[in-house]
């Protein structure tokens, strides 16, 4: 089985594992993972309350085989195509917890962040290790 | 024009079946009467269409009635309900918010829009229950955010899925 250590939010070995290919190896049980001290660690160990909503959600896409990929330069946490071959992605998705709390201004915020790069906002609610929901929502002129 | 009265009884507010058209045919009509919300009297009140009689009281401006019921008036719906009528379309006010017909179709729900405050926090569960009671109207939801202006913008919720 392969080794790896995870130093600085990614896991080094043979290759440089973004986090949520690590943690997912690592739930997987398709590798070892270790701290810099060498101890070995398991995924309770690297999932913090945030980390684990995106992760969560980063499982539900990989195994359905949704294309998607990291949202940071659009201001979110994934962007989502909605099919195979498409240039550019239709969502940006936002995980968030069932009871989490938000301003409209927090609202509004990402509604525009979307807008301005011409994607539909998606929210993935997530709930007891698990999707609960996905939300896409859209300014409606009325 | 000579203003509709309507009538202020036990819990509800109403006036003859026959001032339905010329009351922009708000409320539900159930028998002979039209049944209205307090916030659809507002809104008529507002546009100097009506004026109220609660027993030997006569209302017939909009501060007196705002004081009257205000217990009874929930004016974030009345915004909601004002700012969509006066484009033209038919509304509802329902117990989780605001119910908004296609446009010209007096029964055809379409929205089920929940108003809030620019100034207020909610969180996804609430959105969750909001999006249900929209199913059971057979309709999608609508957030409608009131800013300090009043101005109101609405955004879409809809469930997706993979």
């Amino acid at each position: 089985m392969e080794e790896y250590i995870f130093a600085d939010g990614v896991f080094v070995g043979k290759d440089i594992l973004t986090i949520y290919e690590g943690l997912y190896l690592l739930e997987s049980r398709k590798i070892k993972v270790y701290d810099k001290y060498g101890k070995e660690l398991d995924i309770t160990d690297i999932l913090t309350e945030d980390l684990k909503k995106r992760y969560i959600v980063y499982k539900f896409l990989k195994e359905r085989n949704i294309i998607f990929g990291a949202g940071m330069k659009f201001g979110g946490t994934f962007r989502v195509y909605e099919n195979p071959g498409d240039d550019h992605s239709k969502w940006i998705c936002f995980p968030v917890y069932k009871n989490e709390k938000f301003t409209i201004y927090e609202f509004l915020a990402k509604n525009r962040v979307a807008h301005s790069t011409r994607k539909t906002l998606l929210i993935s609610i997530v709930d007891k290790d698990k999707i609960r929901k996905f939300l896409e929502i859209k300014w409606k002129k009325l | 024009m000579e203003k509709v009265v309507v009538y202020k009884e036990n819990n509800y507010f109403w006036t003859s079946k026959n001032n339905y058209n010329i009351l922009y045919k708000l409320g539900k009509v159930v028998g002979r009467r039209v049944i209205y919300s307090p916030e659809e009297v507002l809104y008529l009140i507002e546009k100097e269409k009506i004026i109220v009689k609660d027993g030997d009281k006569v209302i017939d401006s909009k501060m007196e009635f705002l004081y009257t019921y205000k217990n009874n008036i929930n004016i974030k719906k009345f915004l909601v309900l004002r700012r969509l009528r006066d484009v033209g379309y038919y509304v509802d006010i329902v117990p989780e918010g605001v119910l908004v017909h296609m446009k010209g179709e007096r029964w055809n729900p379409i929205y089920l829009a929940v108003p809030y405050h620019e100034y207020e926090i909610i969180d996804w569960e609430n959105i969750l229950k909001h999006l249900e009671s929209a199913k059971r109207y057979k309709s999608k939801l609508l957030l409608a955010l009131i800013d300090i202006e009043l101005d109101i913008v609405f955004y879409e919720v809809l469930e997706l899925r993979f």
